[in-house]
């Protein structure tokens, strides 16, 4: 990637990636095989749903989910004993999940989780249906992010592992999956309402429907005003966090003078992340952040924000850069009009 | 009480839990006499688990059952040996469809029972294992269920049927399931068969896990029979379950009526709150 050129826009370039992935990760089957959602990945970085019959690759939350429940709650609970042999396939499915995490870091979040996408398109036709623009304060943003931590360790974690052992009902072997609102987004996307049906003879399952559906209509109504409002809690996020220095992809912020009385880059992130607008060096990169690349764009400074792949700069922010994308949209992702000049007659002045 | 005791009691509960849960072992001679079909068919005793899953023979007898992982290419099948009419299929390190095949030949025909076994394993994709010829008539599946992605009643799914690796055109197939229902289907000139699996499974309560929300199922068996050129008769089976329709005890108006509650309560944020006029 290079610096400003005329029609070049790192956003265009992440959108166009965002829809491919999103083809890939829903409907993917048609371009990689029937059963290559099987043979793949299982470990994929990005909210991918295996109850969409027609997708390309499995998330990790499900295999994760999956092998706590039967490789070490069962075999926990047969031989009355932990051995280190039921968590191997376990490492296996995070070595693989590593080997595509070591290449894009979060931005598995930013560039390619289809759910965030879908958020990111109807936050677009917030704008154009004029809805309000709605960020988090400093303090909101601070205060939500353990929620998705709290949703890893529960739902993803532990609620599987006890399935395995008969000490929760073996429905919640796959708690997360069950509230999921990638599940219904990309299932829907496919044709598919079944998804969005509740069971009714199992009071349990009953109770993880009503707040799957509950939960996916106040995201999909909330992501017209406010940017990617289940990001927030996801815990795919969190548990991609735990990674985010273990790959050499990046987001770079050296200090500035002019930073502090600035704070575009905090706008223009989706994530509101406040440490991008007060901090600097690894604290800038903040394990909320998706590595989409906003805050680079809209930075005035040049080489000031930076997305590095080791040594190399993918991306770096240039005033000339943020001059020609703040023409054509706010840091808020509000598009600017264009305004179309006539060609002014011979001998005649523009501005007559 | 100490900790460690409190963990082993807790431990043993658990076990014994899961044990009471899991299918004993079968006898497969009492098993057989319980079939609901008279076809072939290689019947699955419990649910199995990772280390391996244990079958029971139907209508068919043999001392040892092929099977195929899928992952050794056109390598020639592994045999296990049946005891007390059943056997056990273990997963080994990789492949995950497996093709369990038993075969009964005797001076007047063959008779074959034929099915698949998933375990969660690399390996594979098993296009290749499906093309392959594995008997003289056979029922191949078009495609194969996938993990998350089973027979359910009101489906149509295709199998193809063919005999010395040709389709079998405009031939009768019949179904038969643990519901009760026999139906008898047709092959179109490409020897493709279109089941649609019936509406006679029991609603049950779906279990979780592994069950992925299905609920309750049944067993079917599609079978086809013909005779050769020199008279020799060939039978065929290819048996698997099938889980209840997708809408079974499940409600969309519920669906959608919590998808509204939640797009309600969004909704102060997605409108225009007024300015307040001053002065």
């Amino acid at each position: 990637m290079a610096d400003a050129a005329p029609r070049f826009s790192l956003g265009r370039l992440r959108l166009a990636v965002q829809l491919i992935m999103l083809f890939v990760t829903v409907y993917g089957a048609s371009l990689v095989g029937y059963y290559a959602a099987d043979k793949i990945t299982g470990s994929l970085p990005a909210l991918s749903c295996a109850y969409d019959k027609q997708d390309g690759a499995y998330c990790i939350l499900i295999s994760t989910q999956h092998q706590l429940h039967h490789r070490v709650g069962e075999q926990i609970a047969q031989a009355g004993h932990f051995a280190l042999s039921m968590i191997i396939p376990l490492a296996f499915t995070f070595l693989t999940f590593y080997l595509f995490f070591i290449v894009l870091n979060k931005a598995f979040c930013g560039w390619v989780c289809p759910l965030g996408t879908v958020q990111e398109l109807l936050y677009r036709l917030g704008r154009r249906l004029k809805r309000p623009f709605r960020n988090l304060s400093e303090t909101a943003a601070r205060r939500l992010r353990p929620v998705k931590w709290g949703l890893l360790l529960l739902l993803v974690f532990a609620l599987p592992v006890l399935a395995g052992l008969g000490v929760t009902p073996a429905i919640t072997g796959d708690a997360f999956c069950q509230i999921c609102p990638s599940r219904l987004a990309t299932t829907l996307l496919t044709g598919d309402a079944e998804q969005l049906t509740i069971r009714q003879n199992n009071a349990l399952a009953f109770a993880f429907g009503a707040l799957a559906n509950t939960l996916f209509g106040f995201v999909i109504i909330a992501a017209l005003a406010v940017r990617q409002p289940f990001c927030r809690i996801c815990p795919l996020m969190a548990l991609n966090a735990a990674f985010q220095r273990l790959s050499p992809m990046r987001l770079v912020k050296s200090q500035h003078e002019k930073c502090e009385k600035c704070g575009i880059c905090r706008q223009a992130c989706p994530m509101d992340i406040p440490e991008i607008h007060h901090e600097h060096g690894r604290k800038a990169f903040s394990e909320d952040c998706t590595l989409c690349g906003r805050c680079a764009e809209f930075c005035p400074q040049d080489g000031v924000i930076q997305l590095k792949f080791g040594p190399l700069a993918l991306f770096r922010s240039s005033r000339d850069y943020y001059k020609a994308r703040f023409k054509r949209e706010t840091p808020a992702g509000e598009a600017r009009p264009v305004r179309w000049l006539s060609k002014p007659a011979a001998g005649e002045s523009p501005d007559a | 009480m100490d900790k460690r005791v409190m963990l082993s009691i807790m431990l043993a509960l658990a076990a014994t839990a899961v044990q009471a849960a899991r299918p004993q072992a079968a006898d497969c001679r009492a098993d057989e006499m319980n079939a609901f079909s008279t076809l072939p068919m290689l019947v699955p005793a419990g649910r199995g688990d990772r280390a391996g899953a244990a079958y029971c023979l139907a209508n068919v007898r043999t001392e040892a059952v092929e099977v195929r992982n899928g992952a050794g290419g056109f390598a020639p099948p592994a045999a296990l040996a049946v005891a007390a009419g059943g056997f056990k299929v273990n997963p080994g390190k990789v492949g995950n469809y497996h093709w369990l095949q038993a075969g009964e030949a005797s001076q007047t025909g063959v008779i074959t029972a034929s099915t698949v076994h998933y375990f969660a394993n690399p390996g594979p994709a098993p296009t290749a294992m499906l093309h392959l010829a594995k008997a003289e008539l056979e029922i191949v599946p078009q495609p194969l269920p996938r993990e998350h992605w089973h027979y359910r009643a009101g489906e149509t799914w295709a199998f193809l049927v063919r005999f010395h690796d040709e389709p079998v055109k405009d031939t009768g197939v019949r179904l038969e399931t643990s519901g009760g229902t026999q139906q008898v289907f047709r092959t179109d000139g490409e020897g493709i068969v279109r089941v649609t699996f019936p509406a006679d499974v029991a609603d049950e309560a779906p279990k979780g896990g592994h069950d992925h929300g299905r609920g309750g199922e049944n067993r079917f068996v599609l079978a086809v029979g013909l005779t050769d050129q020199d008279g020799r008769y060939y039978l065929t089976g290819f048996n698997q379950v099938y889980g209840a329709a997708a809408d079974a005890g499940r409600s969309l108006p519920y669906g959608l009526g919590f998808l509204a509650l939640g797009g309600l309560a969004a909704v102060p944020l997605a409108i225009r709150r007024k300015e307040s006029k001053h002065g």
